[in-house]
């Protein structure tokens, strides 16, 4: 059998435009190790989500969840950065993904907490529930069904 | 040496609707399934998250900047796809005719229609009846439509004509296999049985005392003497096995079925050539002021206003496929988190003889892939030109394209059918030109790429090929 040559050249050429369109070398440092991809969320947070109130260790605990749902490795993090989050990996690349990213970041963080509970009282603190089994990653809590 | 009726190569859509249909019709035959992968149901795959062991990527070779994805194992693309089954449109049969473009198929869509109704009953099709203004229906859906969202309901109340709730195998309600959907947006892997696969549809074929599954066999060739096919040699644990049968139908893919004729020394010339898929993309309409992400499924309606008329005599069809899941993420300007409309474009692609299968020196699969056709661009540009106005009753705030898409999973064309044997492979039954006795299902067969999903069309059309194998004449099953 033979091996696709064209992933791998996809792989490098889509990293490259994607640390292109971020305008450095940041976002893919971020990527590539641990602790800077945790600051990467929680910075992310903070710009993304300012309205949010939300406490230094639920956020800690969320970019915890994040990389062990998303990728454990590094290059299955940054697969999972330029593919999006579906089961089969590497889609076209696009110079708006990392901003694709950052939503994909914030909108984790909202569904896996409080903050769409109609019974949440407006100022009330986040609660960050979290998700082990991430199979339904994209669950839908706006979904009505007849 | 083990002899049957009837082997079956490949166990996706094609084969299985097939089967389907010859064991419901037939007594006393044997048949053999033949598959590639393994039987994987449902839960296996959902704990791997994966739907097969065996990457495509790592079955055939490409050249060329386009992808090629597929689903290796029991079930085929059963496993892997997503559940939309929109019809092809009667124009979509006769392309040539109507627009003096691409090419007509040897059949109409009124003779496809009972065979589509029967599909739609084997795999409890939910929908609405409403789309008979586009697609003509003789029945109604065996379901009742999803929900659909507030930006849907918009636009189906202001374009009656062409928005319509989608149709679709994800259950909109529960069913004696299956329960219905909960939009949660995997459905590659659906964690709750509401899409039809052929774990829930068809374990009436794997369990029929008749069939034989042969798993975890590649099929090398079909031997072929004095112009019948007589067996097929297939690689099983290292080692080639030969069984012989009297009649063969082909449903690997539109890459290995190919590749198999030509391991085979079937080469009429348009074997392989034309491969294709549609052509799609990812877009978002930011919206003002309203909301998404309520309806009832992963994908809630279709906007066909941009599908079908004249602009197809210079620029090809596109099927909006309108989503229900936050695929771009929610917005996170505060309250305007659902203001978000994604949008996949599929559009139609002609069929190209740069474009095809042919074999590496090892006899793999070797697909080149030149571009899609310039029919195929000219329709994204018509698409893109109107996109505004197909969606004008909706606040607007912006348009963004976000990308060409990577695949469909929708491989088709590479084995026509056509009447010409220089200008097609198999004739409308997908009995091959040059060998009698073997014929190929699948999407392999379609003469041309319109829009809409595949899978549907297929599992009509591998109905409607058993139906006329049987010598039944016109008249459906139904």
């Amino acid at each position: 059998m033979l091996r696709l040559s064209r992933r791998t050249l996809l792989f490098s050429g889509g990293a490259a435009a994607a640390i292109g369109a971020a305008g450095s070398g940041f976002v893919a440092q971020t990527l590539l190790s641990e602790g800077p991809f945790k600051r990467y969320v929680k910075t992310i947070i903070a710009r993304r989500l300012p309205y949010l109130e939300i406490d230094a260790p639920t956020l800690e605990r969320f970019a915890n969840d994040l990389i062990a749902a998303w990728a454990p490795n590094t290059k299955q993090r940054l697969g999972a950065v330029l593919g999006g989050w579906g089961a089969d990996g590497l889609s076209a690349i696009q110079p708006d993904r990392v901003d694709w990213f950052e939503r994909r970041i914030a909108t984790a963080l909202l569904l896996r907490s409080n903050y769409f509970d109609p019974d949440k009282p407006a100022q009330a603190a986040l609660i960050y529930v979290g998700s082990p089994e991430l199979l339904c990653q994209q669950a839908n809590p706006f979904a009505q069904f007849d | 040496m083990s002899h049957y009726d009837i082997i079956v190569i490949g166990s996706g859509f094609g084969s299985l609707f097939f089967l389907k249909h010859y064991l419901d019709t037939t007594e006393h035959s044997r048949v053999a399934l033949v598959e590639w992968g393994d039987d994987r149901p449902p839960e296996q795959q959902r704990m791997d998250r994966r739907n097969s062991t065996i990457a495509s990527t790592d079955c055939h070779q490409e050249i060329g900047s386009k992808a090629w994805r597929y689903t290796i194992g029991l079930g085929g693309g059963t496993n892997c796809w997503w559940g939309q089954t929109p019809r092809f449109l009667p124009n979509d049969f006769r392309m040539k005719s109507e627009y003096g473009v691409l090419e007509d198929w040897p059949f109409d869509y009124d003779a496809l229609e009972p065979y589509y109704l029967h599909a739609e009953k084997i795999m409890q099709i939910s929908g609405s009846d409403s789309i008979s203004k586009v697609a003509p229906r003789s029945g109604a859906f065996p379901l009742p439509p999803h929900r659909l969202s507030t930006p849907d309901q918009i636009m189906m109340a202001a374009m009656p004509e062409t928005y319509f709730p989608v149709a679709t195998a994800r259950a909109s309600r529960a069913t004696s296999t299956r329960n219905p959907c909960c939009a949660s947006a995997v459905c590659g892997l659906c964690p709750v049985n509401a899409k039809f696969d052929a774990y829930n549809g068809f374990g009436d074929v794997f369990q029929n005392e008749r069939v034989d599954l042969i798993l975890n066999a590649q099929v090398r060739e079909i031997d072929v003497q004095a112009g019948l096919a007589r067996g097929v040699v297939f690689e099983r644990g290292g080692k080639d096995q030969h069984i012989t049968g009297d009649h063969i139908v082909l449903g690997a893919n539109a890459i290995q079925s190919p590749a198999i004729l030509l391991r085979s020394g079937l080469d009429l010339s348009p074997t392989g050539r034309g491969l294709c898929e549609q052509l799609s993309y990812d877009v978002e309409i930011l919206l003002e002021g309203v909301d998404n992400f309520d309806g009832g499924t992963y994908t809630a309606a279709w906007h066909y206003g941009l599908y079908d008329g004249p602009h197809r005599r210079n620029a090809a069809a596109t099927l909006v496929q309108v989503e229900n899941h936050m695929k771009f993420g929610l917005r996170t300007e505060f309250g305007r988190w659902r203001q978000s409309l994604p949008l996949v474009l599929h559009i139609e692609d002609a069929p190209q003889t740069r474009n095809g299968v042919s074999l590496t020196a090892s006899g793999e699969p070797l697909v080149r892939h030149v571009d899609h056709s310039d029919y195929a661009k000219a329709g994204f540009r018509h698409a893109m030109a109107n996109l505004e106005r197909a969606f004008a009753p909706l606040p607007i705030e912006e348009i963004v394209v976000h990308g060409q898409r990577e695949t469909e999973y929708h491989l088709q064309c590479s084995l026509r059918m056509g009447t010409d044997p220089a200008q097609s492979v198999v004739d409308e039954t997908g009995l091959h030109h040059q060998v009698r006795n073997i014929q190929v299902v699948g999407s392999a067969v379609f003469p041309t790429c319109p829009p809409a999903n595949p899978s549907l069309t297929i599992a009509a059309v591998s109905l409607r090929s058993a139906h006329k194998l049987a010598g039944k004449g016109s008249e459906c099953c139904v």
